[in-house]
């Protein structure tokens, strides 16, 4: 097949990002005395011309990449391709003007780093954008190897190399149920084909061959339990808290954002386009198994979460907590309930600026205290009068996460239970909402530490880091959350066309 | 000028404006912030009383009516109006608040910027809620109270500050998310769109099957603000643990949101599991009322005291809410209003006491009135106000609910009668509070230089003299305001629930008796029979029509949106 360059033209937008990815990484094998302050720049804005690109067209026609047929396509460029990328490079954008001040606080300087999440975002592009099942495992894995190196980025680290190799050990395990479960797949399909529109089309026509059906159940089992490694659902969060403590807490941050929407919006595509024609087989196992994942997930992290003694474990459990939300809009998008995906969509969105939001007050605080970064509720006693804007943006970032309005967080979970509720799933969403009930909680006794306890005698006070990126990171985060939550109505426009287009693809 | 619609958006938002503007004060310097902070609550009382001499007494539908589209996609607007019932609980708001700052003057030392950003922040949150008439805004506002009451319980509030502010948010947070599910299910329309107005709700018939959880999820979120017995267990601790500041909007204007969420939403709403819920309601009610006095009886605490009191007077409101006649819900109405001046009153006294002791146990004074003979006018007063004296606040609404209460019926004489009781108990508890604390010898050492109150404490405390003392001579300034919506609300509820209810069908006891609201003499304002435009219903063209076609038709003194959002 011929390409030509213009054919690659939707593809604009990852284009700059990999291009600045590769920039980053030429400079720092051709200069001498590299002088790293400006990857983070360098990143920022390559980031944000590529979003722009890309925000630009938004609403652009559905482009297939590779085929003559959108049904064919490997890379289908549409509305909910390029919403979805936005989504992700926002997060990678505020992740990388947090991080500045992360090196400066720990001498945490390398040269890859800017260009190991570019390229982490590049896949996660190729994610949300797949036509078929094999290009979905191919952004994932670009996705996954930039992230594991970006953990164990700080190899003198004892927890930071505990964290990569957790991470990679249970990610390789991951994919290894989702390769099989994409083979057991290919094997039930009639067409013998991976692609989403040949698997409707098989789900729809009914492949009465014997072992079809279950071999389809199996298969797609298999993938939910390769998803449910990818954003940490329960039973298979082991490795969360431990990797995002020993994470740097920029990249914590993004793994908790991007990594997870980019896991969800793949999935999502697969759900619409390839599942939607199910017709209650024994087939549509996985979605009971969702169901029960959904449940656990947000029973377990949001009890495990009360109990944490360090804020970014709490963190990381309340981010466990939050995938179990996004499973119940998926859930309810498997049973056809056409709002559901949008709130998906909407959810991750808020998700993503508050989740970074709190990962980057954190950063804004730590400090060394002989190699130990001391992240437990007391040491942050008498911050709230100490730094007054910053303590009232976390107390905006607590706020959302437990979905208090007028947050984006609030319009978000509204979105999530009002789809359940359409679809039917009266429980999920009950469920959704006691767990919201405790997670107040957890998130309450953040702003209690920034602002309710007593100071300890002078005591080490955490110093901050000044940094402009990450004042720049804190507003645009702080300004996002608020806006998704008194104004949403834009971005509510685009997440419907996103579906849409999604819709307009499915068999 | 503004218009009439813009008014009470300007009333809803100034408060939050001015929280804004002080954000930006320069830090360091708090000299000027309490200064301004009053100045912003008192020009929103200012323009409040705007909407007291603009509002039409006649009319009982929604008055300073707006509505425009806020996030089209989910069908949701900012809708505001008021009919009588919210007008007087919103001047009963901004009287507080500037009053509740002025007595925090010397109180609130530290964090003074963040004390007066998050009262003003709260403000709005109340102001707000009592004018939304978009479920959606209502639940925004709703949420909006509760962060920054939630931060002066735990900033500025006593030794178990955390504790009591953790707790007051989990409770209220529990009770408005399961209200929430129900709010989405009441907005989610047939046709697949969405409608958060409350006008197309009251349209919308439910399943008989599942209003009763609809009703109950929006009761539950409003029984624990009211509180209601047994959900009142965040209160004692939340009113101890508070600043005073925080108590008296507590204990003045919060805690009447419960009440009105039930007048507002979860009864018109859901007419028919209402009814079925009366009993109910109306025997915990009766519990509160006793239960209330018995412990605020045995209380060594003054503010557990008075925080105990509270819960046996809001459970008045809930007995005349729960009589659902009109006498009754009017009085419910005058007992909100009441209560708000006179606990208010009363927890400003327990906080001069305790500003200058550091002790609210009642065995720590004792014989101080010769010490401080200006404060013992104050309490004596505030306690006769708030015990039922005739003449003062606390008598006619009481005196109604039991009225009402007694007239309804049968099962509601019980109520009335085992009611009375804690009017009874009230008078002994209270009596027994400014006995222990102001005559008797002087034993306590201590209290020989108890200082007197101020001229600033006296100028708190005064204005709410003066309403005590108003309320209870003529009561007709609230009782004129709220008739004819009360009258709507009672008379609407009965109609649409008729022959759909059990309640209403096996019997006619909770029709509502044609005995008129006690009204002063010298008011000849308003006709003897509403407005025939204010009967029910209205529509001419469905007198007599089938009860399901009556259903559908919008209750006349309704106003409904003049957009096109239906």
């Amino acid at each position: 097949m011929n390409v030509s360059l213009s054919d690659l033209s939707p593809l604009l937008g990852m284009g700059i990002v990999i291009a600045t990815a590769f920039l980053l990484l030429m400079y720092e094998v051709f200069s001498e005395q590299a002088d790293r302050r400006y990857g983070a720049r360098v990143a920022a804005i390559g980031l944000g011309v590529a979003m722009y690109v890309i925000a630009k067209d938004i609403d652009g026609p559905t482009r297939a990449l590779f085929a003559s047929n959108v049904r064919a396509a490997p890379i289908i460029v549409d509305t909910f391709a390029r919403a979805s990328s936005l989504v992700m490079m926002a997060g990678a954008l505020i992740a990388c003007l947090l991080s500045p001040a992360y090196a400066k606080n720990h001498g945490h300087d390398y040269g890859e780093y800017y260009s190991l999440i570019l390229f982490a975002v590049a896949g996660m592009m190729v994610m949300v954008m797949a036509g078929d099942l094999f290009t979905f495992f191919l952004g994932l894995e670009t996705m996954s190897i930039a992230v594991y190196a970006l953990t164990g980025l700080r190899a003198r680290d004892p927890r930071s190399s505990e964290a990569a190799l957790k991470y990679f050990l249970m990610g390789a395990f991951a994919t290894g149920f989702l390769l099989f479960g994409i083979a057991l797949v290919y094997g039930a399909s009639s067409t013998g084909s991976v692609s989403l529109s040949d698997l409707a089309r098989t789900i729809a026509a009914g492949n009465d061959a014997v072992m079809a059906r279950p071999l389809l159940g199996i298969g797609l089992v298999l993938i939910i339990i390769g998803f449910a490694f990818k954003v940490a659902a329960v039973p298979f969060h082991m490795w969360a808290p431990d990797v995002y403590e020993g994470a740097p807490t920029p990249v914590a941050g993004f793994m908790a954002v991007g990594v997870k929407a980019a896991a969800f919006l793949g999935l999502l595509r697969i759900v619409i386009v390839g599942l939607a024609a199910q017709d209650g087989g024994a087939d549509e196992m996985w979605i009971d198994l969702l169901s029960v994942l959904a449940v656990l997930t947000i029973v377990v992290g949001n009890v495990i979460a009360i109990v944490q003694q360090s804020i970014k474990r709490m963190l990381a459990y309340s981010s466990v907590a939050h995938a179990g939300y996004a499973m119940i809009g998926v859930v309810s998008a498997a049973l056809g309930e056409p709002g559901a995906g949008r709130a998906v969509l909407f959810y991750l969105t808020t998700y993503t600026f508050m989740t970074l939001g709190a990962f980057g007050v954190l950063t804004f605080l730590e400090r060394d205290d002989g190699g130990v970064e001391s992240e437990r509720y007391g040491a942050y006693a008498g911050i709230g009068s100490k730094h007054p804007a910053l303590s009232i943006a976390m107390v905006l970032f607590m706020v959302a996460l437990a979905g208090l309005p007028p947050t984006g967080g609030f319009f978000g979970k509204l979105y999530i239970f009002s789809s359940a509720l359409r679809a039917g799933e009266t429980t999920l969403a009950l469920v959704g909402v006691f767990g919201s009930i405790v997670s107040v909680y957890y998130y309450l006794r953040v702003i209690v530490a920034f602002y309710m306890r007593d100071v300890p005698d002078p005591g080490p006070t955490p110093t901050a880091t000044r940094s402009a990126e990450l004042t720049l990171g804190l507003v645009l985060s702080a300004a996002a959350v608020l806006a998704l939550g008194i104004f949403p109505g834009r971005w509510l426009q685009v997440t419907e066309a996103a579906l849409q287009s999604l819709a307009g693809i499915a068999y | 000028m503004l218009d009439s619609a813009q008014l009470l958006t300007a009333v809803v938002f100034l408060p939050a404006i001015g929280a804004v503007i002080l954000a930006l004060f320069p830090s360091g310097d708090d000299s000027n912030l309490k200064g301004t902070a009053i100045a912003i609550s008192t020009a929103t009382f200012l323009l409040s009383i705007g909407l007291w001499t603009g509002f039409d007494d006649a009319r009982a539908g929604y008055q300073f009516y707006d509505s425009i589209p806020w996030i089209g996609a989910f069908g949701i607007t900012y809708t505001v109006g008021i009919d009588g019932i919210s007008l007087v609980l919103i001047l009963l708001t901004t009287i507080i608040v500037p009053l509740t700052l002025l007595s925090a003057w010397t109180a609130v030392e530290h964090r003074t910027k963040e004390f007066v950003i998050a009262v003003l922040v709260l403000e709005t949150g109340m102001l707000g809620a009592f004018a939304a008439l978009d479920l959606f805004l209502f639940y925004v506002f709703w949420e909006a109270m509760l962060v920054p009451m939630y931060f002066l319980i735990g900033i500025w509030g006593g030794q178990r500050r955390v504790y009591a502010a953790v707790k007051f948010f989990i409770f209220t947070m529990a009770g408005s998310l399961l209200m929430l599910l129900a709010i989405l299910f009441i907005a989610s329309q047939p046709d697949g769109t969405w409608n958060f107005t409350l006008s197309q709700a009251l349209l919308r018939r439910f399943d008989p099957a599942i209003a009763p959880y609809l009703f109950w999820a929006f009761a539950l979120a409003f029984a624990i603000k009211v509180p209601m017995f047994p959900v009142h267990t965040w209160l004692p601790d939340a009113h101890v643990e508070a600043p005073t500041a925080g108590s008296v909007i507590l204990a003045g204007v919060l805690l009447k949101l419960g009440v009105y969420g039930f007048i507002r939403f979860a009864f018109p709403l859901f007419p028919d599991a209402a009814f079925d819920a009366l009993p109910i309601l109306g025997w915990l009610a009766v519990v509160g009322i006793i239960y209330g006095a018995l412990v605020a009886w045995v209380q060594p605490d003054m503010k557990k005291l008075v925080a105990y009191s509270s819960v046996s007077h809001l459970g008045f409101c809930m007995l005349g809410l729960a009589a659902l006649t009109i006498e009754g819900v009017a009085g419910a109405i005058f007992v909100m209003i009441a209560h708000g001046v006179s606990t208010g009153a009363l927890f400003l006294l327990v906080g001069i006491l305790y500003e200058r002791r550091h002790t609210r146990i009642l065995a720590d004074y004792g014989g101080i009135a010769r010490k401080v003979p200006i404060f013992t006018f104050f309490l004596v007063m505030t306690v006769m106000a708030s015990a039922g004296l005739p003449a003062l606040s606390g008598f006619p609404g009481e005196f109604l609910v039991l009225l009402g209460t007694f007239t309804a019926g049968a099962p509601q004489r019980i109520w009335a009668i085992a009611a009375s009781t804690g009017v009874i108990l009230a008078a002994v508890y209270l009596l027994w509070m400014v006995q222990r604390v102001l005559f008797g010898p002087l034993t306590n050492a201590a209290n020989e230089k108890l200082k007197d109150m101020n001229f600033r404490e006296i100028a708190v405390l005064t204005p709410l003299m003066v309403f005590a003392l108003v309320l209870g001579l003529k009561p007709g300034i609230v009782l004129d305001k709220i008739e004819p919506a009360v009258e709507l609300f009672v008379t609407d509820l009965h109609d649409r629930a008729e022959g759909q209810s059990s309640y209403a069908a096996d019997a006619g006891r909770f029709r509502p008796r044609s005995v008129p609201v006690k009204r002063p003499k010298t008011n000849a304002r308003l006709p003897r029979r509403l407005p025939s435009r204010l009967q029910i219903p209205a529509n001419p063209r469905l007198r007599g029509a089938p009860v399901e076609q009556r259903l559908r038709a919008p209750p006349s003194g309704l106003v409904l949106p003049r957009g096109g959002d239906q």
